[in-house]
């Protein structure tokens, strides 16, 4: 097809042009414009055929590319996420520095259901964001992962210690073979509410989720409550002063029973020392 | 002057251009960090007056096409089959299936540069204006990329065979 320009002058005799077909489809026109070409339309089936076809394909463009946005935005793209990386160090910097790193509180991270804003800061769910963010610091990435090897029984052992000692009361690892996660590996991460065990876990898939232990300032003993935001989700309480958190970015009913799992083993543990 | 909280509302279009230029969900999503994290870092130097969503889709697109290059380089080729199947990942309603992969077939096989004006015209609702800007390209370009772009994916929708860029492929329609 032709595309001549369309020529400077009055607007009553400018021709319609291909461009106005577009931009009619398009609705760039302003209504003076759109008046002239619909009249054009009504006189010319062949122009209008086009653009009847052209819109259609507009929609239909529309329509097959509306789901993306109509997803929730994954937690790295998340603007939020992406300041706060800007504002610390970005944590591979960390990684190499010190084995032993502060993890953001939850109130860097914003969209948790439960902000401690109206929480007891330092509780549930401030431990509940920084499993979180720990998580996505560690875990996401394989080459960032465990400092220790689930696999050496020394490497669990030293670990054990050193995380009964920082967190001053004795820590163990939950098993979770029977739900089907190898526990892989763990680390101490310093949190703004103090030191925190991070372990780590792997089903035969491939697939990770973590369980964070810290010792509870407040909320000595809170219920399971669930948290989400992005592709990292999980369920956080507290027992007898020590909080737990299982994150990772299955769906909640894949970590709902292994919570469910570290909070019975906890509690059976809990039945013998008293 | 907006505030970078301004960047926020993009990202879902952001994901939604990415993921139709470069036909990979992973991919598309690695580049809008890239591009948001650009975005953020040079917020406080950009043009003031400048219109941010022309912007930071500038940004985009300029990361999209070095990507595209590079994979036009190194031979990174997607089967137009596999585009159809798969490579979106856009669920899409039963009874438009068939429809829905023809029409990723049809635009897979567009050119880049009548793919990119089109989905930032026709999905993105970018102006023509804006759409010129982020592309670097006169707005005459836009117009004459947006009608060629037009009438080649309405003829493969309309079932004629395309050949697709290079002239190595052959899209044919799909019953």
């Amino acid at each position: 097809m032709s595309r001549p320009k369309r020529p400077s002058g009055p607007r009553a005799q400018t021709p319609v042009v291909e461009d106005d077909l577009h931009a009619f489809v398009d609705g760039a026109l302003d209504a003076a414009r759109r008046k002239e070409v619909q009249d054009h339309l009504d006189r010319d089936p062949e122009a209008a055929a086009m653009v009847a076809r052209f819109a259609a394909q507009r929609q239909l463009l529309r329509s097959a590319f509306a789901p993306i946005v109509d997803e929730p935005v994954p937690e790295r793209l998340r603007l939020q996420t992406l300041l706060a990386q800007r504002r610390d160090p970005p944590a591979w910097r960390w990684r190499m520095a010190a084995s032993v790193l502060v993890a953001l509180g939850a109130g860097t991270f914003g969209g948790w259901q439960m902000r401690d804003r109206w929480e007891p800061s330092g509780g549930i769910a401030a431990l509940a964001g920084e499993a979180r963010s720990s998580y996505l610091a560690y875990a996401s990435d394989t080459a960032a992962g465990p400092s220790t090897d689930g696999d050496r029984e020394g490497d669990r052992e030293r670990l054990l210690r050193l995380v009964s000692d920082k967190l001053q009361r004795p820590i163990e690892i939950p098993d979770l073979s029977a739900a089907g996660y190898r526990y892989a590996g763990g680390r101490l991460v310093a949190t703004v509410h103090g030191t925190a065990g991070l372990f780590f876990y792997e089903r035969a898939d491939g697939t990770r989720m973590a369980v964070m232990l810290r010792p509870m300032a407040v909320e000595k003993e809170a219920p399971m409550m669930a948290q989400s935001q992005g592709e990292v989700g999980g369920f956080t309480w507290a027992m007898r002063g020590l909080g737990y958190s299982v994150v990772g970015t299955e769906k909640p009913g894949v970590l709902h029973p292994v919570a469910d799992e570290v909070r019975r083993q906890a509690r059976e543990r809990a039945a013998i020392q008293s | 002057m907006a505030s970078i909280a301004a960047l926020e509302p993009l990202i879902p279009a952001l994901r939604r251009y990415a993921s139709a230029m470069l036909r990979d969900r992973d991919l598309a999503d690695d580049l809008v960090q890239d591009c948001l994290e650009r975005a953020i870092g040079q917020w406080d130097s950009r043009r003031q007056e400048e219109n941010t969503r022309q912007w930071v889709f500038a940004i985009a697109h300029n990361l999209i096409a070095n990507r595209l290059r590079q994979q036009a380089r190194r031979g990174t080729h997607l089967d137009i089959a596999d585009v159809a199947e798969s490579a979106l990942m856009v669920p899409a309603p039963q009874e438009h299936r068939v429809r829905h992969g023809e029409l990723m077939a049809a635009l897979a096989a567009l050119p880049e540069e009548q793919r990119s004006v089109l989905l930032l015209v026709s999905v993105e609702d970018l102006s023509y204006a804006e759409a010129a800007r982020a592309l670097g390209i006169p707005i005459g370009t836009v117009m004459s990329r947006l009608s060629r772009g037009r009438e080649r994916l309405q003829r493969a929708l309309d079932g004629e065979v395309v050949t697709a860029p290079g002239g190595a492929a052959t899209l044919r329609r799909m019953k």
